[in-house]
């Protein structure tokens, strides 16, 4: 029975970092599992026994150190001044924070942030800052150190990880991409392998066509005589891919499969030429293909790389299929030997070609050392370069290394064979939260109507353009808790959203027949939501967008039970919000019944979706998302939860009656508005109010599960798409009755003319005056015009304007309603000085908006209508952080509201007071 | 296929696309020009504010005529005879309005800047753009330079737009050759040749039916991106990366996909 390591931290453990643990747990032959507490720092236990570190703070202060442990020192990887003392009760306690300060060093040295990676994929040793301050440090395994300081401090043996009990391991692999004398290279280098009794050695051959080749890749057949002398030996054939394949999946595939053909089995091995590479995404890319087993991480100009004796780390499911790849990074490629390199570096021959006597010493105390820490050395040489006149020694050093190695009791062999005992173990400690159980042979009993309406959607939609997609997903990942490992999406539909989860999470689609979701990428499986082909919790995160609406009132109750049998830690479900469903009916005309266009059975607002749920189940974040109420758009165009079904996929088109089976078509001019409609006027009056989003969400998380966290309760932020963050800036406090000329005036623009007074100066600009504008024509006539508007005139008897005119000045004003057609036009001599106009209204039809025809110079200080005014707040954020959100928290309910294409969002009070069923109609 | 076109009103990179199409036979059943000039674009919106319909549709793009400019885009779309508008905001409502009266099938954007909003979902089949850069790694600005700058192949993408910069489905895409010695401006000059050609190519492919879309992740690629935060128009890669791909191009087996001329 495996003896199960426990991590606790306060922080969300990302799923790189886990996948570090899972293989810092092979080395100790345990399982890992990880589990959220209150404590500042980090606690391991495993059985009785702790070892707790303090909060991770950064890596800026980590060096190498020696940890003292009492009875034995390392050599690690750790901050400064760091000492582990044993405290009365056994447990052993860090000063500073190693554990995981090293796993993110381990996992991200060669990987992320911290190595410099040229914009080519290779990466230079003496680009590398930590390489240049301390060399030593890069000696050292951090993973294999952190496994013997954990080993001594929870009481727990190491495990053997090396292939026929050695003490460490040599891997050897060849590249096999240069120019050849012919079959005598590779008997050559067989007979040095065999003599010192290599497993399997890994031979990485390139297989590019002409077409893929560049200046840098040599081009060979599976004819050629010493390729087939090299497949008639007991090797193991591993893909070189090409210098231009880093970033080109289909060019991996291609050249994988093409090495299939010529050696006849899977290929699972791989490094790219120039050791090109680009991670996460030539990982995910490796992980697609089917590679298990990737070399390429490497230094081109120095030995040793992450570590100098490092053991191999598990990237689990970088592209989300289930498929992870083991990174095993480059210590010795034949040329580091014999190049210049600074003093105290490996090192074979001096440029001249004399030999370097320090640095072979130098390269024997690293074998030396990966010998002592029951490390693995990767070593890189090139077939080509053996026995050949230009490369006189590099045979010679290889041979040095292998029987320096051998003597020491180093285990020496190809790649995929070294790998078979860490397949092993990691298939024993591996715990069941990492895959997703499907169930076999599962199917569901689909209406037909439905299934062809949605798989009819997908059709349509070939294209994925809708806005509401593109706002869900942004919403979705802005919610996503970092150790949602797991997840699976209920009525995927296309996959619109699930496809655009990022890497390093698994993801399941799940819909009603393998026909709708046949575009989807991801793993998939057919299910509903009332039935599942899932475990009870055997996913962390179970979302329904756009499903419960589908749901009878007591379906809904079995679905809430079914995804909360599923889900372990989170649900997550989204709707569409409070829509009107009458209004979205279609008639058929001959048997005269109505049903939704899209089968909605329920409305819904976001207290709704609360009450639904269980109370072990806690709202923690509720988000306004999908189409935002465009207050931009004209009336006709207006996309909110009622009226979205107003467009070519909705109601016009054909259609089949569910009960009659009558077919029909309607139009667009069939489906248009109609003005003084009940509907229509409805409509208006929702414009009006801001903050109409046409889906709401909520997020549920289960009582014990880790709670999520975005920001502090009263605090309100701007979280843009890649999570970077801001200060939203102070609202803007506007009348939907006046124009203050004396003001900034970019809001008052015609694009929010339905929420607020809009100018437009037409042949002329504004500019700024004693007191407020005037304006000056440019154009080369004598008057300048200037259109303003207000939304809502209604009510209003007089427009009043504050102005200061010169003597001669004079003005025509000119009233209109809403569709363009003249009300009046006075025309008004303007006495010198400031003073006050004042222009009397008709009451039916509203004018709503006026025509400035000036001439002279008038400065224009205040314009308004004698109603009622309505305040508004806007936050105009701008158009950079569209489809970010709006995030706020109150009364421990985090919102999320998406950020519309203008970069304006309107509220009727500061957005921090607002509560959830604020942001529905009211009645 | 009906479709639309976005473009600068002066520009003569959306003039040579235009001509290519024109020449294929596709003319596009409207066009929105984007106009450079503050005075105009203000009458443009100016022109709204009675209702759209009051006016004629293509009654206010003298305003977008710039006789000293005998290559621009609004010149071709004049003598093609095709309906247009002038744009300042492309949020503004009135260019689905104007939009809406064409029912086109797709709209195609020669050389506007990233849009965002309901312009983007306005045609079924959404906005088609081209980028002059292998997609889906090189997004953005300047990306021609850095595909080359990191030497890997040299490819021109037709894609559909979304929100974020370049990071639509991808419709097709074409090899941009590099021959040795080639300036960049030279190879940007291919690159809208050929360009110009898979618009042509995708809009009938698009009419037949024939046409696949493959998705790209945001994370699969970099983006490039130039800023006016400091107040100017910064670049979005340092001066650096052009002058090492410069030289690059002039040397001989520097640029991994160059074809050399023989010794």
């Amino acid at each position: 029975m495996p003896r199960t390591l426990k991590i606790e931290t306060r922080r969300e453990i990302c799923a790189r970092e886990r996948a570090a643990w899972r293989s810092l747990g092979c080395l100790l032959d345990v399982t890992v599992r990880f589990e959220r507490s209150t404590l500042d720092g980090l606690r391991l236990s495993l059985g009785t026994r702790l070892f707790e570190a303090p909060r991770y703070t950064g890596l800026s202060d980590v060096s190498a150190q020696t940890l003292m442990t009492g009875e034995q020192s390392y050599q690690a990887l750790a901050a400064d001044s760091v000492t582990v003392t044993v405290a009365k009760d056994g447990t052993h306690v860090a000063s500073a924070d190693i554990a995981s300060a090293a796993m993110q060093f381990a996992v991200l040295f060669a990987e992320d942030d911290i190595q410099e990676r040229a914009e080519d994929g290779t990466i230079s040793a003496f680009s590398v800052p930590l390489f240049r301050n301390a060399p030593t440090a890069l000696l050292n395994d951090v993973f294999r150190d952190l496994a013997r300081l954990l080993s001594v401090a929870l009481d727990c043996p190491l495990a053997q990880v090396h292939p026929d009990n050695a003490p460490f391991s040599v891997v050897f692999s060849c590249d096999v991409d240069g120019a050849y004398n012919g079959p005598e290279q590779v008997d050559n280098l067989m007979s040095l392998l065999q003599e010192i009794g290599a497993v399997r050695p890994t031979f990485m051959i390139m297989t590019e066509t002409e077409a893929e080749k560049t200046f840098f890749d040599p081009i060979y057949g599976g004819a050629d005589d010493w390729v087939q002398s090299l497949l008639s030996h007991d090797v193991e054939c591993g893909l070189h891919s090409s210098f231009g394949a880093m970033l080109d999946l289909e060019m991996l595939a291609e050249q994988k499969q093409r090495l299939e053909e010529l050696c006849g089995y899977k290929v699972v091995s791989h490094r790219a030429h120039y050791l090109r590479y680009r991670h996460p995404v030539t990982t995910g890319y490796l992980s697609e293909i089917g590679i298990r087993y990737d070399c390429s991480v490497g230094y081109y100009d120095s030995t040793a790389i992450r570590n100098g004796s490092s053991l191999p780390v598990c990237f689990a499911d970088p592209a989300g299929r289930n498929k992870g790849v083991w990174s095993l990074p480059l210590t010795i490629l034949d040329q580091h030997l014999f190049m210049p390199v600074p003093d105290g570096l490996p090192s074979w021959d001096l440029p001249d070609g004399s030999e370097n006597t320090a640095g072979r010493a130098q390269l024997f105390d690293l074998i030396d050392k990966t010998a002592e820490r029951g490390g693995v050395m990767t070593l890189d040489w090139h077939l080509h370069s053996i026995a050949h006149d230009h490369t006189p020694h590099h045979r010679d050093a290889l041979k040095a290394i292998l029987e320096y190695a051998r003597a020491k009791g180093a285990w020496i062999g190809g790649v995929a064979a070294f790998h078979d005992r860490f397949d092993a173990l990691y298939a024993t400690h591996i715990e069941p939260t990492d895959t997703i159980g499907i169930e076999a042979g599962h199917s569901i009993n689909v209406l037909d109507e439905e299934e062809q309406h949605y798989r009819g959607k997908m059709r349509e939609t070939t294209v994925n353009v809708a806005e509401y997609v593109d706002a869900t997903a942004a919403t979705l990942r802005a919610i996503l808790p970092k150790s949602a490992e797991r997840i699976v999406d209920i009525g995927c539909g296309h996959g619109w959203i699930s496809q655009r989860i990022p890497p390093f999470h698994k993801v399941l689609c799940m819909d009603l027949t393998q026909d709708i979701m046949a575009d989807v990428v991801r793993p998939k499986a057919i299910g509903s939501i009332l039935d599942m082909p899932l475990n009870a919790q055997s996913v962390e995160f179970a979302m329904a967008s756009d499903v419960v609406e589908h749901l009878t009132i007591e379906e809904r109750a079995q679905a809430m039970q079914e995804i909360t049998r599923v889900a372990r830690d989170y649900v997550y479900l989204q709707v569409p919000h409070d829509e009107a469903l009458p209004l979205s009916s279609i008639g058929c005309p001959a048997c005269k019944r109505n049903w939704h266009v899209n089968f909605h059975k329920d409305s819904f607002k976001a207290q709704k979706l609360i009450d639904g749920l269980a109370a072990d189940w806690v709202p923690t974040a509720i988000t306004y998302t999908g189409n935002l109420a465009q207050i931009d758009n004209t009336a006709t165009e207006i996309l909110d939860s009622r009226a979205r079904h107003e467009t070519a996929l909705g109601f016009a088109g054909n259609h089949t009656c569910p009960y009659c089976s009558e077919n029909f078509t309607l139009s667009h001019e069939q489906t248009a508005f109609v003005d003084d409609t009940p509907y229509q006027q409805d409509l208006a009056e929702r414009v009006r109010q801001p903050l109409q989003a046409s889906e709401v969400g909520v997020l549920f998380v289960r009582k014990d599960a880790p709670q999520c966290h975005w920001v502090e309760e009263g605090e309100v932020r701007l979280i843009g798409r890649n999570g970077t963050q801001r200060r939203i800036p102070d609202p803007l406090y506007a009348s939907d009755n006046l124009i203050d000329f004396s003001q900034h005036l970019t809001n008052n623009s015609v694009t929010s003319r339905a929420l607020f007074p809009y100018i437009c100066a037409t042949n002329c600009v504004l500019r700024a005056g004693r007191a407020g504008m005037y304006p000056i024509v440019y154009d080369g006539t004598e008057v300048s015009m200037l259109n303003i508007g207000f939304p809502r005139p209604g009510g209003a008897s007089k427009l009043t304007i504050e102005l200061d005119a010169r003597a001669g000045s004079f003005m025509f004003v000119q009233g209109f309603t809403s569709d363009g057609k003249e009300l009046f036009s006075n025309r008004i001599e303007l006495s010198p000085g400031s003073g006050t106009l004042d222009v009397d209204l008709p009451s039916t039809p509203p004018a709503f908006s006026f025509q400035f025809i000036i001439t002279g110079h008038v400065e224009l200080k205040r314009a308004y209508l004698n109603n009622p005014p309505r305040q508004t707040y806007v936050y105009d954020v701008g158009q950079n952080w569209y489809l970010g959100h709006l995030v706020w928290k109150k009364d421990g309910i985090t919102y999320f509201l998406i950020v519309p294409a203008n970069g304006k969002i309107l509220s009727p009070k500061p957005i921090t007071e607002m509560a959830a069923d604020d942001f529905s109609i009211q009645p | 296929m009906k479709f639309a076109i976005i473009g600068h009103a002066i520009s003569p990179y959306g003039a040579a696309i235009l001509r290519h199409m024109l020449e294929a036979g596709l003319t596009p059943t409207a066009c929105l020009l984007q106009d450079p000039e503050p005075q105009h674009q203000a009458l443009t919106r100016a022109i709204y504010f009675g209702g759209a319909q009051g006016y004629d549709a293509d009654g206010h793009t003298r305003f977008c005529k710039h006789p000293e400019n005998p290559d621009d885009l609004y010149r071709l779309v004049e003598s093609a005879a095709v309906p247009c508008y002038g744009v300042a905001d492309y949020a503004d409502p009135v260019v689905t309005d104007f939009l809406a009266r064409y029912q086109v099938d797709v709209i195609v954007n020669l050389d506007a800047p990233p849009l965002k909003g309901g312009l983007l979902y306005h045609a079924p089949f959404g906005v088609l753009s081209i980028h002059a850069a292998d997609l889906p790694h090189f997004r953005g600005n300047d990306a021609t330079v850095m595909n080359i700058y990191n030497n890997t192949p040299l490819r021109t993408s037709a894609f559909i737009m979304t929100p974020w910069m370049d990071e639509g489905g991808i419709v097709e895409q074409r090899s941009i050759p590099v021959h040795e010695g080639d300036t960049l401006a030279q190879i940007n000059a291919r690159a809208l040749e050929i360009g110009a050609a898979l618009y042509c190519d995708v809009l009938k492919a698009l009419d037949a039916g024939k046409i696949s879309f493959k998705r790209q992740n945001e994370w699969e690629g970099v983006t490039y991106r130039r800023s006016g935060s400091a107040g100017h128009a910064e670049h979005a890669i340092g001066g650096q990366f052009v002058d090492a791909v410069t030289e690059r191009l002039k040397k001989k087996y520097s640029y991994a996909y160059a074809t050399h001329s023989e010794d």
